[in-house]
């Protein structure tokens, strides 16, 4: 049952334009109606977890240097890719975009790992 | 080494980094060898993801860390999906990164192969090195359909007298060995695909032994009396332990059966042995209770028939047409207590072409093979035997099941007359004749003899007692001295009339010189 009070809080989180304080205490006043006051601590756990995986979710465009900003740019936008890049030093190379479940890596990172396994698998 | 060179060479030189889409998800939680996994909204069932923990971590923490575990998507959920982990659970983590692969479970199957040791993913496991010469193939498929199968018309000796001439086995059949633990079930197995050494070489059906859930002591036995007898020259094992997890023994069944389906789709004949289906089904049990699939009879998920019903449908005799190959499965499932009218046995019986069923009383009676024949049957019935031995034993299963009524009877009844005591005998001696010590598969052209010797007479003046040894005078006599007769018998697979001569003077020259 936390699961769903915790989805519906959720979704008047993002929904509704009252202030979240109001909506905790409006959740808290209903369970106390209901008599289900203990499920509280694992609604928030719940809730946690939703907004980890929501922030998880969330579109991201990283590049691997500040100098590689502007060809990244025209890259993406030809992908019809938009955002603001985020430098990750980590990609070596080239850049990485995240959204939506999907993710399109053209990382110099992502190559030379591939290169590594396809090089240690074949021989 | 200068291909090696060149080849890395083209590689490097083809390097690029490529921008194709993937679909991407991130674990939510995990436990249990379950991991849930947020996003990930276009993956299929059974689909293989990778736990990518280069995701978030700099080229040289990727290249030290063997962390990439495998998952296989078993619960496609309204927001979520649970991915059961192939591999080592304590390195997927919340938060971890997880890619879709876009490909079914695969494994490994080929003439590499035969000889080694694998897991249920197809990794070698026998420390000879990684297996070379096979090609991906997925781990489920469809069976063949009614169309493109043959009758099972051939048959698959086991070598052991009392299923070959009473329960006989043939190619492509699904026959079952049922009992409870102790009784011998292994050792038929085991046996069968000894006296496949017997065959010829075009014949001989390439074995597939499947341990799930077994003591690694008990396996590492198994393949050391294999490789002793020669066996492993044509034998795969693929290996799931009481150690492995719970998916891995879920899955190896279905290796076993991919891999004897490459050999069946090539043509040839292949035995895969499932020991046993029992601990597959617990397996199963476990991993769908965690996926949090509703539990039914026993606890176990609703589609636990499935399961079975799936994996032993891909055993089939092949039409010409479609190369004339065939996939025999010998499922194992351990009994409690001897119950045979409990959930997965009653399931697995109305699957399979048959079984063998072995008795702990008889066992412990000293009747090994342990089996009863009363209640086995093998649905193929004398389509899968040798002329030979559909002439010898046509009255066997008959004979003996007059005696074990006769036998009761005796136990009241003081004196009886001269003619149920002969029969008395007679049952006695046969039930001599067909016990066999273990690991001594016979080659059905001497099963086919010493069984012709019984039935007609050639032992009467042998005290039941002593028939075992003097089975194995017989044995030894005709291997010396009819070995003409022998090879007729296994050239032609019938005894004619000139071998049935040449037969019986053997026999009665036995008769006189050594009874």
């Amino acid at each position: 049952m936390e699961k769903q009070y915790a989805q519906a809080l959720f979704n008047l989180l993002h929904r509704s334009e009252e202030d979240s304080e109001q909506l905790f205490a409006k959740l808290e006043a209903h369970l106390d109606t209901v008599g289900r006051t203990k499920l509280l601590p694992h609604i928030y756990r719940e809730l946690h977890k939703l907004e980890t995986a929501e922030e998880r979710q969330k579109e991201s465009i990283e590049i691997a240097r500040e100098a590689d900003r502007n060809s990244a740019t025209v890259e993406l936008t030809s992908l019809g890719i938009v955002g603001e890049p985020v430098v990750n030093p980590s990609l070596i190379t080239g850049w990485r975009a995240k959204g939506n479940g999907s993710l399109i890596d053209h990382s110099g990172k992502r190559a030379l790992l591939d290169l590594y396994q396809q090089i240690t698998t074949s021989h | 080494m200068e291909s090696i060179i060149k080849r890395i060479e083209e590689q490097i030189a083809g390097f690029a980094p490529s921008a194709s889409v993937e679909g991407v998800g991130t674990v939510r939680e995990t436990g249990d060898g379950i991991a849930v996994i947020d996003g990930l909204s276009k993956a299929v069932l059974s689909e293989m993801v990778l736990f990518d923990p280069s995701h978030d971590q700099s080229l040289e923490e990727a290249l030290l860390n063997e962390g990439s575990v495998y998952g296989l998507v078993l619960n496609l959920e309204e927001d979520a999906v649970r991915a059961v982990i192939l591999g080592d659970a304590s390195n997927v983590y919340e938060g971890m990164h997880v890619r879709r692969l876009n490909r079914l479970l695969s494994v490994p199957v080929g003439d590499g192969l035969v000889g080694r040791v694998v897991n249920a993913l197809g990794e070698a496991v026998d420390a000879k090195g990684v297996v070379t010469d096979t090609s991906l193939t997925p781990i489920e498929r469809e069976a063949y359909g009614v169309m493109d199968r043959a009758p099972v018309n051939e048959p698959l000796h086991t070598g052991i007298k009392a299923i070959d001439a009473m329960i006989p086995i043939g190619r492509g059949q699904r026959e079952l060995i049922i009992g409870d633990r102790g009784v011998g079930k292994t050792a038929i197995a085991i046996d069968t695909i000894l006296n496949q050494k017997n065959e010829s070489v075009e014949k001989r059906p390439i074995c597939i032994y499947v341990a799930i859930g077994q003591k690694e002591s008990k396996t590492a036995k198994i393949v050391a009396d294999l490789t002793e007898q020669g066996a492993m020259d044509y034998t795969i094992v693929v290996t799931a332990p009481a150690s492995s997890p719970a998916a891995y023994q879920f899955l190896a069944p279905f290796t076993g059966a991919a891999i004897g389906e490459y050999f069946m789709d090539k043509g040839r004949d292949a035995l895969v042995v499932y020991d046993d289906l029992s601990k597959q089904a617990v397996a199963y049990r476990q991993l769908s209770l965690l996926l949090r699939r509703p539990p039914g009879r026993e606890a176990y998920p609703g589609d636990i028939f499935y399961l079975h019903s799936r994996l032993l449908e891909r055993a089939a005799k092949l039409s010409n047409e479609k190369g004339g190959g065939s996939l025999t499965a010998l499922p194992i499932i351990e009994t409690q207590e001897g119950d045979v009218s409990a959930y997965i046995p009653t399931n697995v019986i109305s699957i399979t072409d048959g079984q063998i069923y072995l008795q702990t009383d008889l066992f412990n009676k000293g009747m090994r093979p342990a089996i009863d024949v009363g209640i086995s049957v093998s649905r193929v019935g004398s389509s899968a035997q040798t002329k030979a031995m559909k002439k010898v034993s046509g009255k066997i299963k008959l004979s003996l099941a007059q005696f074990r009524e006769l036998e009761a009877f005796t136990q009241f009844a003081s004196d009886l007359d001269a003619d149920t005591k002969q029969q008395i005998d007679a049952g006695r001696r046969m039930t001599e004749v067909l016990k066999q010590n273990v690991g001594h598969p016979l080659p059905f052209e001497v099963a086919a003899s010493v069984i012709f010797a019984a039935t007609n007479g050639y032992l009467d003046t042998v005290r039941p007692e002593d028939t075992a040894r003097a089975q194995a005078r017989l044995q030894d006599y005709l291997e010396r001295e009819a070995s003409e007769t022998l090879t007729r018998i296994k050239g032609t697979g019938e005894i004619d009339d000139a071998t049935e001569k040449t037969l019986r003077k053997a026999l009665e020259a036995f008769s006189t010189s050594a009874l």
